[in-house]
């Protein structure tokens, strides 16, 4: 016959419990919520491509200018979004995808190393990611 | 409301209120976890509950009760 368990035993075996539970429902709603972080990188990473060359021109296209870069934009959302960066990461993100280059020679350009040209995209990302989504233009949800 | 050791081993014996009543007790959780963020079309952010992911999270939860073995 089974000894009967104590009160403090009941109650580790009910935080163990409660805890399993948080986890199960945490990593459950996680998988459906949203779509993981590579995902997500990808789909702005394409969307800034496609923006970048754009076909669909209204009549008066907004022009970014930063040192001697210039951008051209089609689309007011991006635009306005490119207005809350800083300079640093406004070059790198023209220089990725308006001029193409890799990140070694943005490195170069700005004098900076290869680790602080990743960040900066990273921050530039999740900053046009979020202006995006204030104004309604989530980049993902149109893609 | 909460857990006892009792209410949980009779959810896993298959009592339903038992395991209606770790499934509200959990609500509020689930329902913290399925919010979702989205943009109205005024441009302001707002929050809701997933339904559909709610209800994932709930049909889920249930399995795992059932599968949880004590390992103490």
């Amino acid at each position: 016959m089974c000894t009967p368990l104590s009160d403090s035993r009941k109650a580790r075996i009910v935080a163990m419990f409660d805890s399993y539970c948080k986890t199960v429902i945490v990593n459950r709603a996680r998988n459906h919520l949203k779509p993981s972080r590579q995902e997500r990188h990808e789909l702005l990473v394409a969307s800034l491509e496609i923006y970048a060359e754009a076909d669909e021109k209204p009549e008066e296209p907004y022009e970014l200018r930063y040192r001697n870069l210039t951008a051209t934009l089609w689309r007011k959302p991006l635009y306005d979004a490119f207005q809350t960066l800083k300079e640093t990461e406004a070059i790198v993100l023209i220089l990725k995808f308006w001029e193409r280059y890799p990140d070694a020679e943005i490195a170069e350009y700005l004098h900076v190393t290869i680790r602080t040209v990743r960040n900066l995209k990273k921050r530039a990302y999740e900053k046009i990611r979020k202006e995006l989504l204030k104004r309604g233009e989530s980049l993902e949800v149109k893609l | 409301m909460k857990l006892s050791y009792e209410m949980i081993h009779a959810a896993q014996q298959g009592d339903p209120f038992a395991m209606q009543t770790i499934l509200d007790y959990y609500e509020p959780y689930i329902n913290q976890v399925s919010t979702r963020c989205g943009a109205s079309p005024t441009g302001n952010i707002k929050y809701y509950v997933d339904y559909a992911v709610k209800e994932q999270v709930i049909s889920e939860l249930m399995v795992a009760i059932l599968k949880w073995k004590e390992k103490i």
